[in-house]
């Protein structure tokens, strides 16, 4: 599969603003991510995550002021220098603060919105709004003002927004936050579906919910303090972090969130570099230790 | 908070019912709540099954279409600001419709200043609280140019910095990474020792069991049920008929038989039942000690156990 998105030596620099110094949030990084790839990005808060995903449809720097050098391409695209309304086209990203992205006074119009935009004809454009809003189980409130929405569903809808207009790329940062067990776990498996479709979608997932992560996505990338430490399968990179938790090996910077199976398992087996990152993965390893 | 004096409900719900105008159905229906000082009680529930519309009765900010609700055996939305008796302090799910002020400096002292304070025990407690939050770093900048778990921590510190007798927390975790919710969970059980009743609403069930001694389950506006947080979110039929889903660690060790542990230390205290399990090989599943619930004595998250 050929890369959808490439990151090369990307560097990206806050200026200074009152009360907050200049930080440079992303240090050299490279990565690519595949069409049919789903990629988590985890760290501990300020490592980088929010800010990679928000690089990936041009928003930084183009609408939130930043310094960026390296390379950044997405779908063949220079995502820092193509208009973001250009990048929309082909890159859906959903942030942390779902009500700032809210802009209409129904939900169905806050999902159709973006597709106007796309000048989608208007039975397809109903058909469309239908079809996402069933997707994330907020069909009953089309006709609700998103403002009066609970944080959850909220959160739900601008996931229906993303995905309404079909992108070949998907950027979420924190998408589970508000939401409960069950519900986080469907938009996980709605990325999933996407990525793994017909559409083969790339999706990238700043989280600092590891667990969902550790069932769902392909690749897991990690960041502390800018830099990437590792880009690995699940079961790989999250080994290596429970192993550093466990052992209290003191790096610059906080911990990243570690899957609490993983950890658990490392307490267990001090030498593997293959643990468990499920539930379901942790009761066949534990029976496999007899 | 005296002991010779124990205040068993700081707040209390009496079979309250609430209604949004224009809703068909009530948001809650018969909902009965003891929320003790000193005590952590967590409120859980899928999405839109009632968690803020019980906080936002809590502090007054809605009143019962029936049934009672009585701070310190006062009706919260009866009380004036600034009056004398408990105070009550609630932090929103979204920081974005708390906060107010230019500086999270500012918006931290806004409630002490507003309660009289002097200046120098406002800067105090600013300070403490700034410190605790992992905020001492952006006390100038603007609140709302900080990412939005930092800004969650503002709200969080804004209503902790008045030291309110009750405090409601809505979701006060979402998007917080483990150290911070962590931080977050050790200063809840701080306000619980200085006697606040406080009430955590949230998703977060590992949260949940880590720092809060009671739990209440709400399924579509009702209380399915109250009690001991381990014996409640440890209950695979309760969560079946919640929509929630177990934690990971309570998950697999409800799949292996096992107890759930519960509190800051929950992974050593996992480790060391299987370390200790007399049949290691036994099938996953094993009933051998099902429903053995240690430590179901009100002191999960006590956060000094290791």
């Amino acid at each position: 599969m050929p890369a959808l998105i490439t990151l090369l030596d990307v560097t990206v620099r806050w200026p200074a603003e009152p009360g907050l110094p200049a930080r440079t949030a992303l240090k050299r990084v490279s990565l690519e991510v595949a069409a049919g790839e789903l990629v988590g990005v985890v760290g501990a808060a300020g490592s980088g995550g929010a800010t990679l995903v928000r690089a990936l449809n041009g928003v930084v720097p183009q609408l939130i002021p930043a310094e960026v050098t390296g390379r950044l391409e997405v779908c063949g695209l220079d995502a820092v220098r193509t208009p973001v309304a250009e990048m929309a086209r082909v890159v859906s990203l959903v942030t942390d603060d779902p009500e700032a992205q809210m802009t209409q006074l129904t939900v169905d119009a806050e999902v159709a919105f973006g597709l106007e935009n796309q000048g989608l004809p208007l039975d397809e454009m109903r058909a469309r709004v239908a079809e996402v809003l069933a997707l994330v189980g907020l069909d009953a409130l089309a006709a609700r003002n998103p403002l009066t929405l609970s944080g959850g569903e909220q959160q739900r809808l601008v996931v229906a927004c993303a995905i309404a207009s079909r992108p070949r790329v998907l950027a979420l940062d924190e998408p589970t936050a508000n939401l409960d067990g069950p519900a986080g776990r469907r938009v996980l498996e709605l990325a999933r579906g996407l990525a793994s479709g017909p559409d083969g979608v790339a999706v990238v997932i700043a989280s600092h919910n590891v667990d969902l992560l550790a069932e769902y996505a392909d690749r897991i990338v990690w960041l502390r303090d800018g830099r990437m430490v590792l880009d690995g399968d699940p079961s790989a990179v999250f080994t290596a972090m429970a192993h550093e938790r466990a052992q209290e090996r003191v790096n610059p910077g906080p911990p990243a969130a570690t899957p609490a199976v993983t950890e658990l398992c490392a307490r267990l087996d001090p030498g593997s570099q293959a643990l468990p990152v499920t539930v379901a993965g942790t009761v066949e390893w534990l029976a496999g230790r007899g | 908070m005296s002991t010779a004096n124990p205040d068993p409900a700081l707040v209390s719900l009496d079979d309250v019912t609430y209604a949004y105008a224009g809703s068909a159905s009530a948001a809650l229906a018969g909902v009965s709540l003891e929320g003790p000082a000193g005590q952590v009680t967590a409120i859980v529930g899928a999405t839109g099954s009632g968690k803020s519309t019980l906080g936002r009765l809590i502090v007054g900010l809605l009143r019962p279409t029936a049934g009672h609700v009585r701070v310190a055996g006062v009706d919260p939305a009866r009380r004036r600001p600034g009056s004398d008796g408990a105070r009550v302090g609630l932090v929103f799910q979204n920081p974005n419709h708390q906060l107010l002020a230019r500086s999270i400096r500012a918006e931290l002292a806004l409630g002490p200043a507003a309660l009289g304070w002097g200046a120098d025990a406002v800067r105090g407690r600013v300070d403490a609280v700034a410190t605790r939050l992992a905020l001492a770093g952006v006390l100038d900048a603007h609140p709302y140019r900080v990412p939005v778990p930092v800004r969650k921590r503002v709200a969080i510190g804004a209503i902790l910095a008045m030291c309110p007798d009750v405090i409601v927390l809505d979701e006060p975790t979402a998007g917080q990474d483990r150290a911070d919710a962590d931080s977050i969970a050790a200063l809840i059980r701080e306000e619980a020792r200085r006697g606040a009743a406080v009430i955590v609403i949230t998703h977060d069930l590992r949260f949940a069991l880590e720092v809060a001694e009671s739990g209440l389950v709400l399924h579509e506006g009702r209380a399915l049920v109250h009690g001991p947080v381990r014996r409640v979110l440890a209950d695979q039929a309760t969560l079946d008929a919640a929509g929630l889903e177990a934690p990971p660690l309570a998950a697999l060790a409800l799949r292996l038989g096992l107890a759930v542990p519960a509190g800051a230390g929950a992974i050593e205290e996992l480790e060391q039942t299987i370390r200790g399990r007399p049949d290691r090989s036994g099938p996953p599943g094993t009933r051998g000690r099902a429903g053995r619930v240690p430590g179901d004595h009100g002191m999960a998250g006590s956060g000094g156990a290791p």
